[in-house]
């Protein structure tokens, strides 16, 4: 169990130096604005255009009610009505920069969704726009800064990275199964289906975080703490329970790069603390929801290697109900959507990891292979959920702004305490996506 | 009361002595340098677009690299209006700056610019070690221009 103590905590972050270094920490890159040269408003933006064809293989089962039928997962999301077609899945504008250029203190960010994802397309609604950040930082020091506003949690790597930099178009069963948060209540019809109430989280709430960085010499030290709402991109508080997150991460700089892509080793923990109040048609009780992660990040210029393990405790999510069709060939996952997520589990526990290593051929090329695991429901044995999947990628880019990624994804689950479960499972398909990018 | 009065005597004193420096190291500033260098530049940054301000630094390191050293050339940049930001303590481009001041490159900012600037922010913006405060970031280039110093305005 990772633990992180208050004292330890406090003795780290008064530790260090104070030279300043504007570089891969994203904390500081999302928000927080160089001295001296930000614009009073800089307009800026991504698109990326998506192909999926997922295999959408049927389930062979010899209990009748599900032999034969199509599952959930093996559709797109967020609409599940079909295992392959294109989408805008994101399309983001947004200004950040200087209010008032003479004066270093403040910087503001500010950024909208418009693209077709679970933010802005839940089964709580149709939104079409929806802001996914809206900060405002007060740098204290060049070094030391306090955020107030809708913005990433300090979590995991991949989590916390601005998305057109992720070097996959997918996240890890891992990262989106235990981090990306689904709000979910119970739908009063059957104590074991749920309902979307809220967009899913995107990583982000909206809070204040205290957090910087000091430098010393080679060395890097970076510190986050943040209380917040635990809504996700709600922007309020429906339960009154705040969570706590706290981040740590030392780097060491192999000189070289920059941004995104500089060169260095980073070491990293995290954990995040909170409650959420779940109703599960009869009964509300506010359940502990409890995040912690460790995690390794090697990038020279031309070798890539990341690992991460992450442990959940509380309000795990436990899927879609995965049964659908069979119907025609269009649509017939559709009914998916508005109410039949699973219940989640609020007292099991999960945990899984992955390794990735990647190489750039060149400027233009370069490609991957991650593999990631994740066992989901780990107390009770019929609840045990173990998923491992295996992820090519390879891409291209134009130019420093546009990229073309090719992903392939072999996908394996298994509930080995469950025999249904297992035949519904044993259905997830194989799948290929391509994402063309471009930022502005 | 005697006191009040010996202290208020002394502060303005000290105030005029200082004022009286100020104003001589800013008239020492806006002295045309003697130099042999066969080719004079002057960068002029007066424009609040940071990507100018890669640029104008730019420039000035690209212009040394071709000649060599400042005996061949001369350069001297000069900061006035929004471009002033450049040459402010705590500028991301501190380390470049002082890099190319080492090299032997000058850097000027404006003196009226840093008055107006101060009045908007409630205190005197202060600048980057070595920077020199000229009274007028124009009137400097046009000095420098009659003694044979070109322009650019990247």
């Amino acid at each position: 169990m990772l633990k992180i103590r208050p004292i330890a905590l406090a003795t780290l972050m008064t530790f260090g130096g104070t030279t300043s270094v504007q570089a891969a920490n994203w904390l500081v890159l999302q928000g927080t604005e160089q001295p001296g040269t930000a614009k009073r408003a800089h307009l800026w933006g991504f698109i990326q255009f998506e192909y999926s064809n997922i295999e959408n293989r049927k389930i062979k089962s010899t209990n009748p009610r599900i032999n034969g039928k199509y599952i959930t997962p093996n559709q797109i999301a967020p609409d599940f009505n079909t295992h392959e077609g294109f989408n805008i899945k994101r399309a983001r504008i947004g200004v950040r920069g200087n209010p008032f250029p003479l004066d270093n203190k403040i910087n503001y960010f500010l950024l909208a969704e418009f693209g077709n994802n679970p933010l802005t397309n839940s089964d709580s609604g149709r939104d079409y726009l929806r802001v996914t950040d809206a900060s405002i930082t007060y740098n204290i020091t060049p070094n030391h800064h306090l955020r107030a506003g809708l913005f990433r949690l300090p979590m995991g790597d991949e989590s916390i990275e601005a998305i057109m930099f992720s070097p996959y178009i997918n996240y890890t069963a891992v990262t989106n199964q235990l981090l990306l948060e689904r709000f979910l209540q119970g739908t009063g019809t059957k104590p074991n289906r749920a309902k979307v109430i809220a967009p899913i989280g995107g990583y982000r709430d909206t809070g204040l975080e205290w957090f910087g960085t000091m430098t010393q010499g080679q060395w890097e030290h970076s510190y986050a703490v943040m209380y917040s709402n635990g809504n996700g991109v709600e922007m309020n508080d429906t339960d009154g329970n705040k969570d706590l997150t706290v981040y740590w991460a030392t780097t060491w700089l192999l000189g070289g790069g920059k941004g995104p892509f500089r060169h260095e080793v980073k070491g990293y923990v995290w954990k995040q603390s909170g409650k959420r109040r779940y109703n599960d048609g009869t009964t509300t009780e506010d359940y502990n929801r409890e995040r912690q992660g460790i995690g390794l990040t090697f990038f020279n210029g031309r070798y890539r290697i990341r690992t991460e393990y992450i442990q959940a405790e509380g309000m795990i999510f436990n899927g879609l109900n995965p049964i659908c069709g069979p119907g025609s060939d269009s649509n017939y996952c559709a009914p998916a959507k508005g109410g039949t997520y699973n219940a989640p589990l609020p007292r099991e526990k999960a945990n899984g990891w992955y390794l990735d290593f990647g190489y750039y051929f060149s400027h233009a090329w370069s490609g991957g292979i991650r593999y990631d695991s994740l066992d989901r429901g780990t107390e009770k044995p019929a609840n045990l959920r173990e998923f491992r999947n295996w992820t090519l990628g390879v891409q291209y880019s134009f130019n420093r702004k546009t990229r073309l990624a090719v992903n392939y994804e072999i996908r394996n689950a298994r509930a080995p305490n469950n025999a249904t479960a297992n035949d519904v499972v044993r259905a997830f398909g194989n799948r290929m996506t391509m994402q063309f990018q471009t930022i502005f | 009361m005697y006191q009040q009065l010996m202290l208020s005597v002394l502060l303005a004193l000290m105030l005029s002595v200082s004022a009286v420096f100020a104003a001589q190291d800013m008239t020492e500033n806006m002295e045309i340098p003697d130099t042999f260098a066969e080719h004079k530049l002057v960068l002029q940054i007066s424009d609040p677009n940071p990507f100018k301000q890669t640029l104008v630094l730019n420039v000035a390191g690209n212009v040394l690299k071709h000649y060599g050293d400042t005996t061949k050339v001369d350069i001297e940049v000069v900061a006035f209006g929004p471009g002033a930001r450049l040459l402010f303590k705590g500028n991301a481009h501190t380390p470049r700056i002082k890099r190319l001041m080492a090299a032997g490159i000058r850097f000027s900012v404006c003196n009226n610019t840093l008055t107006n600037m101060g009045k908007k922010l409630g205190y005197r913006p202060q600048v980057i070690e070595g920077v020199r405060i000229v009274p007028a970031g124009a009137v400097r280039i046009l000095q420098l221009n009659e003694h044979g110093w070109v322009t650019i305005k990247p």
